[in-house]
């Protein structure tokens, strides 16, 4: 008798403790995946978004209360990303979410978030669709911060047609959304600087042997090979190198630590990419994140950990705007968001809710990846 | 039209057949055997580029000593799975002995992605970069190497099966279990034999290629399907069926992604299939199961 009266009141005195913590803390959700393929990728994004929330509540929290951080595992997979997003909902109880980080996980999560009423920013996938269907799309609640793949298809086309010496690009990319998304958003923004994309070459994602498609390139001669990859590009830079080719590579690839033992050998001397993001990008703001990322965690931060970061940082300022913890607010506030971004870009909503940070173009000069510009999406 | 491009069409659909044969007649010989549709296959092809990984990155082997170790090392793999699982199958269990692979192959596949993850690995040897050229044609010394280990190892096979008490009890089995049994031979242990020269040589195939590619635990994946087809087109368990079929299948997958694109190449070999299974329903050399 007296043991279960004292389980009764510890129980109720840990209920009450807990529900006291989370009226005092801010929640907000993450979902990323944690485990399975993409993460690497996912655990970047928490840490950025975990340096963000110290620094806030360093400083004082939002409104006076501390920020917590709730991440759920969405593996990279829509049917979790949803389960993901009600469990943040439902047991979770935050006022906004960030995530997606996979472009079909964000499309699916989209329309929970919509039905909750709890907005959401969107930080990794780029996606067309996701802009295209939110704002004035009908999605209400979802706010993009990164550059969609449209945008940075116009900051390549861009910079390609100034760069001039390409007049024939042929194009190789994975055969799903991201590569055939790609694609359209490159020939249209091309066609109008009048460089002509050859027949394009889609490849199932895991393909192991691009022997073919090398060889065609190798007869077609085009000026530049533009590939649109997310984890076969290593594979097929290797055969691209095996074949030596010398065709210089441009496209949508992550010049990263994956690459290196490519790019340390030469073999992709001058390669252009456009990415969201690099760690060398030399403004004040992204030196200082850079140096707080690698102490913390004791290696470079990426493009996952820098828009895990800026996410929190907007989210923040629009809690604090909104003036209350109330997810209508805070949607109200995000709105009509005017954010000073690392990259020296101002983080503004089109009417699409869709903002336009800048793009980098990187390069390989030689055996070192350097920034060759940064431009509007 | 491009010669250049034709030749260099022709090289590469040579290559790519002569190692898919490894793969196939690995899997015609399981077949043939036991009559086991072996759906670990994929992963067995995989688990040998992972042994070369480890053999060559950690332990520096050189590329074919890597290769003939790998393929032991799968070998002995084939051996415990036989010993520990296959050869509780009764004959007539053919569901059970599908059901049996497709566990192993997601026992193999996960494990592999809960230790080793699925960060892509590679082997960068010096042979891969470089290169024969002639007539605007090209060829890596590792392909060439790959391949013609492919046709030596081939090649043992088949004086294996055809000359020695060992390979002759294989085929006496795969013609008529009764008889093999009446005139004394204990079908266990020949069955045994199979499956561990068919896993093998998939293992060694897995890793003569494993320097070509990122290598990966879902790297075995599009191959099964692709050895299935093969397997077919050359007829069921006939071990230069699978070989013929194979260098087929390596020439329409090469010049149809050359001429065309590379997600017509897996397009190109199933539509051969189903073609081919119109007109010749037991495959290519089918006569029933034989080797």
């Amino acid at each position: 008798m007296r043991v279960s009266r004292w389980i009764y009141s510890a129980t109720i005195i840990a209920f009450l403790s807990s529900a006291a913590i989370a009226q005092d803390a801010v929640p907000i959700g993450m979902s990323s995946p944690q485990t399975g393929g993409a993460a690497y990728l996912g655990q970047h994004q928490r840490q950025g978004a975990e340096l963000a929330v110290a620094e806030i509540n360093e400083a004082g929290g939002v409104l006076g209360r501390p920020l917590e951080l709730k991440v759920q595992d969405n593996q990279c997979n829509p049917t979790q990303g949803v389960a993901s997003a009600d469990q943040l909902i439902d047991v979770g109880k935050v006022v906004a979410m960030i995530g997606g980080l996979c472009s079909s996980v964000t499309l699916a999560i989209m329309p929970v978030i919509e039905r909750a009423k709890i907005p959401l920013i969107v930080d990794v996938s780029t996606n067309p669709k996701i802009a295209e269907t939110s704002g004035a799309g009908g999605n209400t609640w979802t706010f993009q911060i990164n550059p969609s793949d449209a945008g940075l298809a116009v900051a390549l086309g861009d910079y390609l047609a100034k760069k001039g010496s390409y007049k024939k690009i042929a194009f190789v990319g994975e055969d799903t959304d991201y590569g055939r998304g790609g694609h359209d958003a490159l020939k249209a923004a091309l066609a109008k600087a009048g460089i002509e994309i050859s027949a394009p070459d889609f490849f199932t994602p895991g393909t192991a042997d691009f022997a073919s498609v090398i060889a065609r390139l190798r007869s077609e001669k085009p000026d530049a090979i533009a590939l649109y990859a997310v984890g076969d590009e290593l594979n097929f830079l290797r055969q691209y190198r095996a074949a030596g080719l010398t065709i210089p590579i441009t496209g949508r690839i992550e010049l990263s630590e994956l690459q290196a033992s490519l790019i340390d050998a030469g073999a992709l001397d001058g390669a252009t990419s456009v990415f969201p993001y690099h760690p060398a990008i030399e403004t004040e703001g992204n030196k200082a994140f850079v140096a707080k990322f690698t102490s913390k965690f004791g290696e470079a931060p990426n493009y996952q950990s820098f828009e895990g970061y800026e996410a929190v940082k907007v989210l923040a300022d629009a809690i604090t705007r909104a003036g209350k913890v109330d997810s209508a607010a805070i949607r109200e506030a995000l709105v009509s968001t005017s954010y000073p971004s690392l990259l020296d870009e101002t983080i503004k909503f089109d009417d699409h809710n869709q903002a336009h940070n800048k793009a980098v173009i990187l390069r390989v000069d030689g055996t070192k990846v350097v920034v060759e510009s940064t431009s509007g999406t | 039209m491009d010669f250049s491009l034709l030749g260099q069409l022709l090289i590469n659909g040579l290559i790519l057949g002569a190692i898919y044969a490894l793969v196939a007649v690995g899997l015609s010989l399981i077949f043939g055997v036991l009559e086991i549709v072996n759906f670990a296959h994929g992963q067995i092809f995989a688990l040998g580029a992972f042994a070369m990984v480890a053999l060559s990155n950690f332990l520096g082997l050189p590329y074919i000593a890597g290769v003939a170790a790998s393929g032991l090392l799968i070998a002995i793999v084939g051996w415990l799975l036989y010993e520990g699982l296959l050869q509780h199958l009764k004959s007539g269990e053919f569901e059970r002995g599908i059901i049996l692979t497709l566990a192993i192959g997601m026992v193999v596949q996960n494990t592999l992605l809960a230790t080793v993850g699925a960060t892509p690995r590679y082997i960068d040897f010096p042979e891969l970069y470089s290169r024969f050229e002639f007539a605007g044609m090209g060829i890596e010394q590792l392909r060439l190497t790959a391949a013609v280990i492919a046709l030596v190892v081939l090649g043992g096979v088949w004086w294996l099966l055809m000359h020695t008490r060992f390979g002759m009890a294989m085929r006496a089995l795969a013609q008529n279990p009764l008889a093999a049994t009446i005139v004394g031979m204990n079908p266990k242990r020949v069955a045994g034999h199979a499956v561990i020269l068919g896993m093998g040589l998939t293992g060694l195939a897995g890793a003569s290629l494993a320097p070509l590619f990122t290598v990966h635990p879902l790297l075995g994946v599009s191959l099964l399907f692709k050895a299935f087809a093969i397997v077919i087109i050359g007829g069921l368990g006939h071990i230069p069926g699978a070989a013929v079929a194979a260098l087929i299948v390596g020439l329409a997958e090469s010049f149809a992604g050359g001429l065309g694109s590379t997600v017509l190449q897996d397009v190109a070999v199933f539509a051969l299939m189903i073609v081919l299974l119109q007109v010749k329903p037991l495959g290519l050399f089918g006569r029933g199961a034989r080797i």
